[in-house]
């Protein structure tokens, strides 16, 4: 059950089949049926998007179509983007009434290429957690199974559109956020190469990590969505002078690489075999190389502690002086702590305090010069494979959707992201594609990462085991 | 014999037309908030972006301190919480700032610095009166500032005064700041200890809240004469901050330092390292403006001014560029040197005003001046004149035609009143001539008043003697 694509949309527009009001009201009837179960919004902008729906220009032409590549098109914005007028909550109670007073440089993007904004997605809080359970509202259901957990961070941002309640949704990518979802509800799902995409207007959990992701039905959706958010933001001083034309052009490729750890690793037998039939596809069309990744879990280690450090200082301006949660005291001290102790959630206060303590000078920040390094060997290590070949093939998960309340140790819970975060922590892109269905309805996601601005490649490679799949 | 070691902490507030990581306009007296934005006011989302002009100005400063200008610094976030402090984070400069080094020379020592970093300035925070309650100004969050730190190698309080008023002069000159202490464009903290009898540092006190380049001095004098008093009674001194108490004088404890402040500094992860271009550095230098010391040497290489002369006119920008206006249409840099320096100083020190707010433009100032030179009038009646054009705005020609204050230099109107006040002092001119010469002077008086001041007092000097001798 997969719903229409965005090129889909636009046939039947062009052709006079649907207008977009009727699009836009067919999905709001969708999400109006299933979203007190499937929660995959923290709020639908239904009324302002049907407004939208109404001010395209009719009739909808190629040319419209061309100037504009998501005219009519749902868009589903995750909870930690701002969307002027509407609610930023980032999933937690600290924001819980705030409105944004400005557009993110994405969702600016998407307005100006003609996406019409549904609603803002659910998350875990801040983007911490792998299973939208840490949201101060509600956990977001698996749209296979609602026994099951969408993954997460952006679990809403994955369940939405597997749900038919946007066509596309943007993630936020931080060490698996973006991908690991979509793995889950048998999405695709972009991490692009860090910098490609400004992160002006979404709040910061890890700053040198964080990237927004795309998630769609298909390979092409999701790249045209990239396309259309990425490129350079003078807001953004980490944001990359490069600006991408066209990235579906096709590639010249003729080698790529698996990783031997994979074969060490205690995988689900399914995604093992999903992975092997990759392969194989590969196989009949590039050279095969094996990688040894080495520090595996040294880059779980450094990630943890780069995010918490970062996200300790990064959440620090939550303090209820200027928005958001605020809950008096008799001192600005007693404030803080009240308002802090009350508005963020067990595992937010979890990072924090790690985060401060790996930052604090009883211990002189030695953690976090070591996770410096750590990271850094890992890119050097990537680096070198990518000299060698042109991307890598690697599961997204070594496990298939688990379900709620499964996980209840942290330490299991952040073994989520063990296969997404070396290239996270690179600042490389990965896409992740579903490969297969098993007897539950499950896709295996299987990842395909590349170096440093190889989105074209990962296209390339990601079309065609689309394409084979089919 | 124990010895003060005294360093300096020096903040100011940089004249950019924007903030240090904004876009908002850096002019914090506008209505309270109205300069304000996402991201300095620390909303969720927003970024920050390295202001260039702020970037230039601390290249040009650290240039004229001969600093060392570093090609890649790093910015970095010290963490802590306070109401002022919008993103609960300050980004400055940590482990390496835009400038190392660098040195003044103050009399003849040299103070040298350590370093000068950039940073961004805090919300300001108003205690509304009568209330427990307190307001946030957040026009001057974000606003940039550069923090100076010397070595500490200060060893009196005068030193710290006239390193203060040197550096003054030039963040003046080089216009990145107003340098005005009264405004906060200008703040600074003090390190105060004393040696122990090893010679190795003592405990070092910090004073704050230092208002005046005055209340630095007296601070310094107070801390150490309160350090050796404590000592001298066997006391310890105890690490704390200390805050200056202007009304009586005296500093006192603002807040013990138990154990350092954390603020588990770690670089910013939302900007890239500051990268500094040989062209930014050579830009910097080109459109350098003369410093201090490179004008005190113009005025007296090409105008003739005496040192003393010359450092006082360089004393403050506003008042070069005063002299230099009047010297583009006069010829007597030594005239117009004395008048400034005791004419128009007198009245900036009695009405504490700038040398703009005296109320006497260059031009009239040089005008004033043209109608000595020209004989026009006297020394004194220009000094009566130069109070009326400050009173009145006129210019001094139409005031000395107005008042009728021409000189008179007519030989023959003066030979009759020399002759007259001869006349009228037979018994002095009787002992004049047996040798009372002193007398000349009673003459000479009696001479002016008959003229009311208007006689050209060279003409009336030789006429006289002239009498004088032929008498
Ligand atoms: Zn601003």
């Amino acid at each position: 059950m997969t719903h229409q694509t965005k090129n889909e949309i636009h046939n039947s527009l062009i052709q006079g089949e649907q207008t977009p009001v009727e699009i836009i009201e067919e999905y709001l009837k969708r999400i109006e049926a299933q979203e007190s179960e499937m929660h995959t919004f923290i709020e639908v902008t239904g009324e302002s998007c049907l407004n939208e729906a109404k001010q395209v220009p009719k009739p909808i032409t190629k040319e419209i179509v061309e100037d504009t590549p998501f005219v009519g098109i749902p868009v589903g914005i995750k909870d930690n983007i701002n969307v002027k007028g509407f609610k930023t909550t980032a999933a937690s109670k600290i924001l819980e009434n705030h409105i944004s007073v400005y557009d993110a440089t994405v969702v600016r993007k998407i307005k100006n290429a003609g996406g019409l904004i549904i609603g803002k997605t659910n998350m875990d809080e801040f983007a911490m957690g792998s299973s939208t359970e840490t949201s101060c509202f509600y956990p977001t259901k698996n749209p296979i199974n609602t026994k099951y957990t969408p993954g997460g961070s952006s679990g809403g941002s994955a369940a939405s559109v597997r749900a038919g309640h946007c066509t596309v949704s943007l993630g936020s990518d931080t060490g698996g956020s973006v991908r690991q979802p979509a793995s889950f509800c048998g999405v695709v799902g972009i991490r692009p190469t860090y910098g490609l995409v400004s992160r002006y207007g979404m709040l910061s959990f890890c700053s040198s990590l964080d990237q927004i992701g795309t998630i769609a039905n298909d390979v092409d959706d999701a790249f045209s969505l990239l396309e259309v958010i990425s490129g350079y933001d003078p807001k953004d001083s980490t944001s990359v002078n490069i600006e991408y034309q066209d990235l579906k052009e096709p590639e010249e490729i003729s080698t790529f690489g698996i990783c031997n750890e994979i074969e060490k690793l205690y995988i689900d037998p399914f995604v093992h075999d999903m992975y092997k039939k990759v392969i194989a596809i590969l196989l009949k069309n590039f050279k095969k190389e094996n990688h040894w990744l080495d520090n595996l879990d040294k880059a779980m280690a450094a990630y943890h502690i780069i995010a918490d450090s970062e996200a300790s200082s990064n959440l620090a301006r939550y303090d209820g002086v200027r928005y958001g949660l605020q809950i008096s005291g008799e001192s600005s001290q007693e404030a803080y702590i009240k308002t802090r102790t009350q508005g963020f959630g067990a595992e937010v206060k979890r990072r924090i305090l790690l985060g401060t303590y790996i930052l604090s000078e009883e211990i002189e920040g030695s953690y976090y010069k070591q996770a410096l390094c750590a990271k850094e060997k890992i890119t050097e290590k990537l680096d070198q494979i990518f000299s060698s070949c042109q991307f890598m093939v690697i599961p997204t998960s070594l496990k298939l959707p688990f379900k709620f309340g499964e996980r209840n140790d942290p330490l299991d819970m952040y073994y989520s992201d063990y296969l997404t975060i070396p290239s996270a922590i690179a600042g490389m892109p990965s896409v992740t594609i579903p490969v297969g269905c098993n007897e539950n309805g499950f896709s295996a996601g299987i990842q395909i990462m590349g170096p440093k601005f190889s989105e074209k490649v990962l296209h390339s490679v990601a079309k065609l085991i689309e394409g084979e799949l089919k | 014999m124990r010895q003060p070691v005294i360093g300096l902490e020096i903040h100011i507030q940089l004249l950019t037309k924007t903030k240090m990581f904004c876009r908002c306009k850096a002019s914090f007296g506008d209505e309270p908030n109205t300069n304000i934005c996402p991201v300095c006011m620390g909303y969720p989302g927003a970024l920050p972006v390295p202001n260039k002009e702020a970037i230039k100005m601390g290249i040009t400063l650290g240039l004229a301190i001969n600093g060392e200008v570093q090609c890649v610094s790093d910015f970095s976030r010290k963490n802590y919480f306070y109401p002022d402090m919008p993103k609960g984070y300050q980004i400055t400069q940590d482990s390496i700032p835009l400038i190392k080094n660098g040195h003044i020379s103050v009399s003849d020592e040299i103070v040298k610095l350590e370093r000068i970093h950039i940073e961004e300035d805090s919300a300001k925070m108003l205690h509304e009166p009568g209330t427990d309650k307190t307001l946030i100004n957040f026009n001057r969050a974000g606003v940039p500032l550069l923090e100076i730190v010397t070595l500490p190698c200060l060893k009196t309080a005068k030193t710290a005064n006239i390193f203060l008023e040197k550096l003054k002069q030039i963040i003046t000159y080089t216009g990145i700041s107003t340098g005005k202490m009264e405004e906060g464009a200008l703040r600074c903290d003090v390190n105060i200890s004393l040696t122990n009898p090893d010679g190795s540092l003592g405990q070092k006190i910090e004073v704050k809240n230092l208002n005046s380049f005055k209340a630095v001095a007296k601070s310094i004098e107070y801390e150490i004469e309160r350090q050796n008093k404590v000592l001298d009674a066997g006391g310890k001194i105890i690490p704390e901050t200390r805050s200056w108490d202007e009304s009586k004088s005296e500093t006192f404890i603002m807040r013990i330092k138990d154990g350092k402040a954390d603020y588990r500094f770690f670089p910013e992860p939302d900007l890239k390292s500051l990268f500094v271009t040989q062209e930014m550095i050579d830009e910097a230098r080109k459109n350098m403006s003369e410093l201090p010391g490179q004008a005190v040497e113009r005025l007296i290489k090409t105008h003739n001014l005496s040192e003393y002369d010359a450092s006082l006119i360089t004393s403050s920008k506003e008042i070069l560029h005063y002299y230099d206006l009047c010297m583009k249409d006069f010829q007597d840099p030594k005239l117009l040197a004395n008048w400034i320096s005791s004419e128009i100083l007198k009245i900036m020190n009695k009405n504490n005003c700038y040398i703009n707010e005296v109320g006497i433009k260059p031009m009239q100032l040089t005008e004033l001046l043209s109608l000595i030179l020209k004989g026009t009038i006297s020394g004194k009646i220009a000094k009566d004149v130069l109070l009326v054009v400050i009173e009145t705005g006129k210019n001094p020609s139409e005031i000395v035609k107005e008042k009728g204050l021409l000189q008179v230099s007519d030989t023959d109107s003066l030979r009759k009143i020399v002759s007259e006040v001869l006349e009228e002092n037979k018994n002095e001119l009787e002992r004049y001539k047996n040798g009372e010469q002193k007398l000349f002077g009673l003459f000479m008086g009696q001479c002016m008043k008959k003229t009311k001041g208007k006689g050209n007092p060279k003409m009336l000097q030789t006429i006289l003697k002239e009498l004088l001798r032929d008498a």
